[in-house]
């Protein structure tokens, strides 16, 4: 109930606003606590030395701050048997996610702009057609894709999981541009069309300056989803081609050595930093085109 | 012939829009197409540009069936009800990106912005993006963007109907200015009835995917071809009433009152259809501007005027005349007065009616007998 | 009357004048720029025909063979499928979805709901609450299964923790618990989604007309009132959208389940996804793995169509 003249929390006698202001803060500090509290555990877990943690729970602050888990993590952590830290993984996920997010992005755009300024016979059709698959859970495809990617000669490589996620995200990005394409008037298209303009020339000279607000909502949707993506990741690359995501699990799986829980809240950290920046400093645009282009149901 | 649209229909699915258009404009006409919402004109004029594909019929620009010819092609611009300035760009981009897009160089192109800045009073504006404009402002570049592909045709898409109502009426004149200068032909979509009367060379009245009439506004407004015209055309729609032609002193119209008594008015110069009706009831349609206070008239009623005598019920004075509604009929009749002879409410006046302007319509087709 | 005269028309109007025009055709270029949104369209078109709908079919198909290790083309009628509904890991599974699935939705859809009328309370520095209540959304569910996965380990977390405290007899070692591990499933899971449960509840309360809540108030009714009868069902569009959003993401929970437990302790806490993407790869049960994924589809169409239909009724009743 956003409404300049009216505050409905300005009701009520003093004391019972003193009580109720008191609950909701403490609810939300409350929750704020919890929510921030693993962040903080793994943060802190990371500066402490094995001996340091062996001798207590995770739960608890730095006798001292020691460095030396986050030079191995990058370097020399072991990961399912290849000691050579988590860096490659990373780079995997890099290599991973910048391509597939860019041309994901690219095709939803032509996608949407194809679908909403230039209709044709069945274009909801086709609309419906392509954004059903997103309901379709993952594991009815392992296989088909395995097969295919063996066809082709791209398994086991980061371009055949390129592949897998642009045509797995086809769907929501065709359903972000569209909705967000709907909201640019079609007179301008016709405008453009009797001044002699073509397909691509109105793509590129009149609906691409106007797409700023929708491109950065998806290139943060396609980055986050496919950097933290774990099913497609470990199932379609092994060893050295793995992504982080499939990287942290091998990692952190239950190991007969003494567990280097510093070494892993490090790689922890390194695996969720991209998308938590991302989120803090691009969140707000984020919201921002979401509600531009009203992306509802 | 600039422009000639023959036997047009236009589906789309199972609703048929348009019911066979036949239409043509000569050089440098100024053809409105005007009409309810719904009644197809956007339809048309879609088509006309190339917007959109006739299911039958051919439209004709120049001397060519453009038919199959894309919009770019067929030597026509187009001004649409909400500009669509691209809002990217800046003004003289706005004014050259069609000639850009063909390949005019450079300097011609900057040769024809300045010929049409000047001409539409822009050239200030030039460098300004189109969210810093006026709706007033905005209109002219969208304006100056169609001058500027010096077409053989302009389409104009109800561009007055976002502005407010002074600014509707400066622009109104402004593009009846442009037009003379231009000589240009024109096909102009609009709602607004008073648009079309005082832009137009010639109205194509539009209702049901028909054109109902298709000719200057003085005739579309005293000689309307049906009931819907009549009713249509006019800031104020023609008053209609049932009455039963007969023979009396000359041809007559006798209209009954529910309480019994009847008034009989004379018709003047009757045509052959109205001849042919004697005896038949008909609908008669008298403009209220040709009402006027029995008290004017000095001497003998001529034999072209007719009387009647009625209650008020309301008046409504807007300034410079008094509108006075009064039954006669059974029906709700508006009288347009001068103020100083305005009666009151509630008071028994007598009105003499000019015969001359009626007109008399079937109650059957609703079409006018001698149209 | 009509004359066709080679490439041009010939017209006959009634006063007798007959004219003659030309019938240009477009050129080819501008032929295929009239077909370009089609032919922009079919990549994709075919990616889904061919990638997704193409791999549904083929594993319905798998689904309804008797193949064990690798995939056979037999057709076995429903083989697969019994064997499925007799193996007790799917079974466990498939209980550990319903209870699983529940308790997510609905304390999500609680706990959520919550905070936003919470945050519907002109709180200062709402921007900072809303985004660490956000923040989980954006880490993937591999990272908060690890994290909580060592938070409720009763070795180095809460429990451990406490103990170190003083309160050594304390205990919360769901997580290796067999019966009590499927809720710590849901605590992560809930932890995870509620800030966006939340931020879409927000939006929604905030759209709703203000005129309703004053005109409640002129009639006396006090705030929890307002909220419960007039700006609850005022959100119900959204409270649905968000059910099924949840629904959907209980049904493809595997990395959470994997991070977190492993589907243990054993497979106390395996699910649908996890069983199936086991059994396919791992245990000669191929055609069991297929006909598993399809129930795991005919799970999720049970609830998707339903909204569908009630989206295009909503929408139907709002254009009239």
């Amino acid at each position: 109930m956003s409404d300049a003249g009216f505050d409905h929390t300005k009701l009520g006698t003093l004391q019972q606003r003193i009580f109720s202001r008191t609950v909701v803060y403490t609810v939300l500090i409350g929750f704020t606590i919890l929510y921030v509290l693993p962040l903080i555990v793994v943060t802190l877990t990371s500066f402490r030395s094995l001996e340091d943690i062996y001798t207590g729970s995770l739960i608890a602050f730095p006798r001292s701050f020691d460095f030396s888990a986050w030079g191995k993590v990058w370097s020399t952590g072991c990961v399912g048997g290849n000691c050579q830290g988590i860096s490659p993984y990373f780079i995997n996920s890099v290599e991973l996610v910048v391509p597939a997010t860019l041309i994901s992005t690219a095709i939803g755009a032509i996608n949407g702009y194809a679908l909403t300024k230039w209709r044709f016979k069945g274009s909801e059709f086709v609309f419906a057609f392509i954004l059903f698959g997103v309901f379709i859970p993952g594991q009815l495809m392992l296989l088909p894709w395995a097969w295919v990617l063996g066809k082709i000669g791209l398994s086991n490589s980061t371009w055949g999981l390129v592949m897998v996620h642009v045509i797995g995200g086809l769907g929501f990005v065709t359903l972000f541009c569209r909705n967000y394409y709907m909201s640019i008037p079609d007179e301008l298209i016709k405008a453009a069309r009797i001044d002699g303009a073509g397909f691509w020339t109105i793509f590129r000279r009149i609906v691409l300056p106007l797409s700023p607000p929708i491109l950065v909502v998806v290139v943060i949707w396609q980055f986050t989803h496919i950097w933290n993506e774990f099913l497609f990741a470990t199932t379609f690359t092994s060893g050295y081609n793995k992504p982080i995501t499939a990287a942290l699990i091998a990692m952190t799986a239950p190991q007969t050595d003494i567990r280097e829980y510093n070494v892993e809240s490090a790689a922890v950290i390194i695996a969720a930093l991209p998308t938590l920046l991302i989120y803090f400093f691009a969140g707000r645009y984020f919201m921002r085109g979401l509600t531009a282009g009203s992306v509802k149901g | 012939m600039s422009l000639e649209v023959s036997d047009l229909y236009k589906s789309f699915g199972p609703v048929e829009v348009l019911k066979g258009i036949n239409l043509e404009a000569e050089p440098g006409e100024f053809v409105v197409l005007v009409g309810p919402s719904g009644c197809g004109k956007s339809t048309l004029l879609a088509i006309i540009a190339g917007l959109e594909k006739a299911s039958q019929g051919d439209v004709v620009i120049g001397n060519r069936i453009v038919n199959e010819i894309h919009p770019k092609d067929r030597d026509i611009a187009m001004v649409f009800q909400n500009y669509a300035l691209y809002p990217t760009m800046t003004v003289r981009e706005n004014l050259t990106f069609g000639l850009q897009v063909r390949g005019i160089p450079k300097n011609e192109q900057q040769e024809a912005v300045r010929r049409v800045a000047e001409f539409l009073k822009i050239t200030e504006l030039l460098n300004r993006r189109p969210s810093q404009l006026s709706g007033g402002q905005r209109q002219r570049v969208a304006m100056g963007r169609a001058l500027v592909r010096n077409p053989i045709l302009f389409l104009f898409d109800e561009p007055l109907s976002n502005l407010d109502a002074k600014l509707r009426v400066e622009m109104r004149t402004e593009i009846k200015k442009l037009h003379q200068a231009l000589r240009t032909t024109v096909v102009y979509v609009t709602h607004d009835q008073i648009e079309a009367m005082t832009l137009a060379s010639r109205i194509a009245v539009m209702h049901g995917g028909q054109i109902q009439q298709y000719a200057d506004p003085q005739t579309t407004y005293e000689r309307p071809n049906n009931i819907f015209v009549a009713s249509f055309m006019g800031a104020l729609p023609m008053n209609l009433v049932k009455g039963t032609l007969m023979n009396g002193d000359g041809v007559q119209i006798r209209v009954d009152d529910p309480d019994g008594s009847s008034v009989d008015l004379p018709i003047p110069n009757p045509n052959d259809a109205i001849a042919r009706n004697i005896g038949r009831e008909v609908i008669l349609g008298i403009r209220s501007e040709h009402f006027d206070r029995r008290e004017h008239m000095t001497g003998d009623i001529p034999p072209h005027m007719g009387t009647i005598n009625c209650n008020v019920e309301v008046t409504e004075p807007t300034g410079a005349e008094t509108m006075v509604v009064f039954r006669f009929g059974d029906e709700e009749m508006v009288a347009r007065v001068e103020p100083d002879s305005a009666p009151g409410p509630g008071d028994k006046i007598g009105l003499t009616v000019d015969m001359r302007k009626a007109c008399i319509f079937d109650p059957a087709t609703e079409r006018r007998l001698g149209a | 009357m009509a004359t066709i005269d080679l490439g041009q028309i010939k017209r006959t109007y009634g006063a007798g004048r007959e004219t003659s025009y030309a019938r240009p055709k477009p050129s080819f270029g501008d032929r295929i720029q009239s077909w370009m949104p089609q032919i922009v369209m079919t990549p994709s078109i075919l990616a889904a025909m061919f990638f997704t709908y193409g791999f549904v079919l083929w594993t319905l198909y798998v689904s309804f063979t008797n193949s064990q290790m690798m995939p056979s083309y037999e057709f076995a009628g429903l083989i697969s499928y019994q064997k499925l509904w007799a193996n007790t890991r799917w079974q466990i599974a498939y209980t550990n979805f319903f209870l699983f699935g529940s308790f997510y939705v609905v304390i999500t859809t609680i706990i959520g709901l919550a905070l936003a009328i919470f945050m519907d309370q002109r709180i200062r520095a709402e921007a900072f609450f809303r985004s660490i209540l956000l923040y989980p959304m954006a880490i993937s569910f591999v990272v908060t299964g690890l994290v909580w996965r060592w938070l409720l380990n009763p070795d180095t977390g809460v429990e451990k923790m406490v103990q170190d405290l003083g309160w050594l007899g304390f205990q919360f070692d769901w997580i290796v618990d067999r019966d009590m591990a499927i809720y710590t499933v849901v605590f992560a899971g809930v932890w995870q989604a509620s800030g966006f449960v939340m931020v879409l509840f927000l939006a929604g309360i905030r759209s709703v007309d203000s005129n309703l809540v004053k005109a409640a108030q002129i009639d006396g009714a006090p705030m929890w009132m307002i909220y419960w009868r007039i700006i609850i069902p005022a959100i119900q569009p959204i409270l649905i959208a968000v059910l099924i959003i949840l629904v959907q993401n209980a049904l493809k929970t595997f990395e959470l389940v994997q991070a977190l437990t492993s589907g243990g302790p054993g497979i106390a806490t395996t699910v649908p996804a996890i069983f199936v993407f086991d059994v396919m790869y791992a245990r000669g049960q191929f055609g069991q793995g297929a006909a598993g994924a399809i129930m795991m589809l005919v799970m999720l169409l049970v609830f998707l169509i339903p909204y569908l239909v009630y989206l295009r009724m909503r929408r139907r009743r709002e254009a009239e």
